[in-house]
């Protein structure tokens, strides 16, 4: 290794100086205290940044360079503490306590880790004092610390047997009394319990439907309902309400949802679902017949036609207010067909 | 050994900020001897004091051994993946103003030191090796001899010699089991510390590296916010 020229006893005597604690490597290295400020501040604001890693990087430096300031011990303790690394940060904290024993926050922090390693005796005993001697901040995070205490001590009960999932629903669906469904997690919180109807619109598409001629209609699972609607994506899937052939009605409930992956919802859609009732399907349907021909299949008749759907938008109420402020309405008279189709 | 000086300072190198065996290992019954011996290699200067391998006892696991045993003998909650809210932070009376000039000299001179250590093995001499790689970097500092001659006065002055107790203190609490703030005890020469060792002073080595590497990425990224806010006010 390269070396500047020396004075081998003056060498020697550092060395020894530094094997022995009485010397730190900053001083050896002409790292003065300003720079090692600088590195400490550097380290802070990376852990408000909640770069925790990259602090325990910097503070775990600091501590090398110059062992003998308690805030760096402290800094590198609440870095380690942050990082779950229960056994080291104590270390550092403890070594911040040797060199400034009455340092409340320091106490506080390490009766915290403490009570993570299971020593939770001793965790009791030094919060108890805080809480009851600290300063006021020191004494309310030990006030929580220690009505923590029991759910602390919770954790390291062996867990309980997880209850059955509950299996989410393929789709939703209305009651039977009407009562608008809950939306799946992947939408909005399960436990949210308000939800509004903020607009209603009625749309017009085009529907793509296999058509037997034994069965008086299709089951809305085989149709695909493809519309530019408004505030849900471009293309959407149609499913029936309960997934079975809505047979001899003419009117439908199904519910619009998105197709998962292609189109993602717009931002403010992400706590949205979309109940359409379809009606008229059925007269929709024989009005579109008589004017095109149908196009054989091999499962039948496939016809194009158009259907009227009454979607209607359910949403949380916190959103409802920005979504008065988009344009929602859309008359079938403002729908824009593709050039090519029937109109 | 010098005749006279406590034999506490010259049985064994312990340094808080090399702490041993902080990288994992597993519940070897070997692990103290081997501590031991590997401290017995640690020599201070090839020429002055080489440490001898006597009159040592196995030592316990310590605070950052017992981070790296596995679970089953880990305490009850040693495996909390939780952390309580507010999370912990660093006091505001810690905190000053962040000098961006003093982060870019400590970036200067942390990047010359890490390069310098970066050949250094955990070998008997790395204490010789750091040192040398430190005073290196001091000399670009402007650490001349005289300066070295004050630092070995304050070493050799009282204010020393109580920095070497401290640290021997620092080290030894935090190797010791958990006690209560009121119950420690000064450290003594029968106190059980396990020394450092030359893998725990390569290690500490190696986090200043670590710690360099991060102080000059974020130095350099401040120093090109900087140039270009300049680029943009001209235009």
């Amino acid at each position: 290794m390269p070396a500047a020229p020396q004075d081998p006893d003056l060498r020697d005597d550092l060395v020894e100086a530094l094997a022995l604690g009485r010397l730190a490597a900053a001083e050896l290295a002409a790292i003065v205290p300003r720079e090692l400020e600088a590195l400490f501040e550097l380290g802070a604001s990376l852990l408000d940044a909640g770069r925790d890693d990259a602090a325990a990087d910097v503070f775990g430096g600091l501590v090398a360079l110059f062992p003998f300031t308690p805030k760096y011990w402290r800094a590198y303790g609440v870095a380690l503490h942050r990082r779950l690394e229960i056994a080291r940060a104590r270390a550092a904290y403890d070594a911040a306590l040797t060199l400034e024993p009455t340092h409340q926050a320091t106490r506080c922090y390490r009766a915290e880790v403490l009570l993570y390693a299971g020593d939770l005796e001793l965790a009791r005993a030094e919060l108890e004092d805080l809480a009851q001697h600290g300063a006021p901040a020191v004494a309310a995070r030990a006030t929580l610390l220690l009505a923590a205490f029991a759910e602390l001590a919770d954790l390291a009960a062996p867990p309980a047997p997880a209850p059955a999932a509950a299996v989410a629903p393929a789709r939703f669906t209305l009651g039977p009394n009407g009562e608008l469904p809950r939306a799946r997690p992947a939408f909005c919180d399960v436990t949210e319990p308000t939800i509004t109807i903020a607009a209603e619109t009625t749309v017009t598409a085009r529907i793509f439907a296999p058509v037997l001629d034994d069965a008086p209609f299709p089951t809305a699972l085989d149709a695909a309902l493809t519309a530019p609607l408004t505030g849900f994506g471009k293309e959407i899937d149609f499913a029936a309400a309960d997934g079975k052939a809505q047979g001899g009605s003419g009117d439908t409930t199904a519910v619009l949802r998105h197709r998962p992956g292609e189109h993602p919802p717009a931002p403010q859609s992400k706590n949205i679902t979309a109940t359409a009732l379809v009606s008229h399907r059925k007269q929709a349907l024989a009005r579109s017949a008589d004017r095109r021909p149908a196009a054989a299949t091999s499962s039948g008749t496939t016809r194009r036609t158009t259907v009227t759907a009454i979607v209607k938008r359910r949403l949380h109420e916190s959103l409802a207010t920005d979504l008065d402020a988009q344009s929602v309405p859309t008359t079938p008279e403002e729908r824009v067909l593709p050039a090519g189709e029937e109109k | 050994m010098a005749e006279g000086r406590p034999e506490l300072n010259l049985r064994h190198v312990i340094l808080p900020w090399a702490p041993p065996e902080p990288e994992p290992i597993g519940p070897d019954p070997q692990a103290g001897a081997r501590l031991s011996a590997e401290a017995a290699k640690l020599k201070v200067s090839p020429d002055r004091l080489t440490i001898e391998r006597k009159h040592e006892r196995s030592k316990p696991a310590g605070a950052q051994s017992r981070a790296a045993l596995p679970a089953a003998s880990t305490p009850p909650l040693f495996a909390a993946a939780t952390l309580f809210k507010p999370h912990p932070s660093i006091p505001d009376e810690d905190r000053a103003h962040l000098d961006p000039e003093a982060l870019l000299s400590a970036a200067v001179a942390l990047d010359v030191l890490a390069t310098r250590t970066r050949p250094i093995r955990p070998d008997s001499d790395v204490l010789l090796h750091f040192a040398e790689a430190l005073l290196a970097v001091g000399q670009l500092g402007g650490i001349d001899d005289a300066a070295k001659t004050r630092l070995l006065e304050h070493a050799a002055s009282r204010s020393g010699q109580l920095r070497g107790l401290l640290s021997r203190e620092v080290a030894a609490r935090m190797q010791a089991a958990p006690r209560p703030v009121s119950e420690v005890t000064a450290v003594t020469a029968a106190t059980a510390i396990t020394p450092s060792t030359p893998r725990t002073v390569a290690h500490a080595v190696h986090r200043i590296e670590k710690a360099a590497a991060r102080v000059v990425a974020e130095a350099r990224l401040r120093l090109e916010a900087r140039e270009r806010v300049l680029q943009y006010r001209q235009g």
